[in-house]
């Protein structure tokens, strides 16, 4: 799912945030490439027929499901 | 020598009480550690909840926006998950990076939001989030008489559903359709809802909301556990039980082995050499160390004389 070099953008931002040697975009950046990283594996699963990604809980649906309990 | 028996419980303690009374004895009297170092899950666990719980205070506390506040929990999930190492040949998938991106996919899987399963206001002005309580036992402690009090940390108590609901987070490996039953009768989950109700905080019930790490995919589930009065006056009365046998078996010296399914369950129980062997003092002195749990600061106090009978 992640790149090494993902897996080391991660690793030198821990040392960074550990250092107190960080800005919080930093954290941010880091937070796009991961996600960027996962929908790009997701998508690769899909194309491959592999396992669905997984989707948001429907809250609808939930809301339904809880109504028709005894 | 001192003589020692737990003050507080937690559900930990309890689960561990009612699985195996002398794995009981031997990690939370004796105070018997493994040497083996810290313990993946628990790691990456702790690392994960202290995360969302900076996210959860950056976004509904200090009015960050969504984005700022996830950033702000990944610094914190970095900072608490350290310099551990997954240790080479283990089949987690719960390494630094996959625990990073974990905590991007629960916030894309459950954004921040003001309209449902967000933090309550609580009775004191706080928010719900990290709700740490205990409570005292009608059962007087062995030594000093005091109330033996039980306590418990939940992950948020939250608006949700129409009502008040304790949420607590939960990683694994692989969930399966089968997952959300095993919260059913969870003791930890009704243990939340009676500390609540002691505090004068009615919860509709648990969501457990499980996220699952696995080497090219995340996945997420949510039980939602009922906790009706009948079943938390039966966990309550049951906790009392355990706990007033618990002291009745140390008073006797004498806390019973399982010797079964829970000595081989998981992979083995960390403790199998040990109760295998005649000579338990050998092998616990060699591959254990001492340490005492706190289950109001969760935080665990290696002893400064692993020799000594108790800690100083």
């Amino acid at each position: 799912m992640y790149s090494p070099e993902t897996q080391q953008k991660v690793s030198d931002l821990r040392s960074k945030v550990a250092a107190g040697n960080y800005k919080l975009e930093d954290c941010k950046e880091m937070v796009r490439i991961l996600r960027e990283d996962r929908l790009s594996a997701e998508a690769t699963g899909r194309k491959k027929g592999g396992k669905k990604a997984a989707t948001p809980v429907d809250v609808d649906k939930l809301f339904s499901d809880l109504d028709k309990l005894p | 020598m001192e003589l020692y028996f737990p003050k507080v419980f937690d559900s930990s303690m309890l689960a561990t009480l009612k699985t195996c009374p002398q794995l009981f004895k031997k990690i939370y009297i004796d105070d018997w550690k493994s040497r083996a170092g810290a313990n993946i899950h628990l790691r990456a666990g702790g690392a994960f909840a202290k995360g969302i719980e900076v996210v959860r205070i950056a976004f509904y506390v200090e009015n960050l926006s969504a984005e700022d506040s996830v950033a702000k929990g990944l610094a914190a999930l970095l900072l608490a998950y350290g310099d551990f190492e997954v240790p080479a040949g283990s089949e987690s998938a719960k390494d630094l990076c996959h625990m990073a991106g974990a905590l991007v996919f629960y916030f894309d899987m459950y954004p921040l939001n003001h309209e449902t399963a967000y933090p309550a206001l609580l009775p004191g002005g706080k928010r719900g989030i990290e709700f740490s309580a205990a409570y005292p036992l009608p059962i007087a402690h062995p030594v000093s008489g005091e109330p033996i009090l039980y306590c418990g940390r939940l992950d948020a108590i939250n608006h949700f559903a129409g009502g008040l609901w304790g949420f607590d987070e939960k990683t694994t490996s692989r969930m399966g359709p089968t997952w959300s039953k095993k919260w059913t009768l969870r003791g930890q989950l009704t243990g939340y809802s009676w500390l609540c109700e002691q505090h004068g905080i009615h919860l509709d019930g648990m969501v457990v909301r499980g996220v699952s790490i696995l080497t090219n995919s995340y996945e997420t589930q949510e039980a939602l556990c009922y906790q009706a009065e009948w079943q938390v006056a039966r966990w309550y009365s049951e906790m009392l039980e355990w706990i007033t046998d618990a002291i009745t078996w140390w008073k006797r010296g004498r806390f019973k082995y399982n010797l079964d399914d829970s000595c081989s369950n998981y992979g083995g129980c960390g403790f199998l050499t040990v109760c295998s062997s005649q000579n338990e003092q050998g092998y616990l002195e060699t591959y254990f160390k001492r340490s005492r749990w706190n289950p109001i600061t969760r935080e665990e106090t290696e002893y400064e004389n692993q020799s000594a009978d108790n800690i100083r």
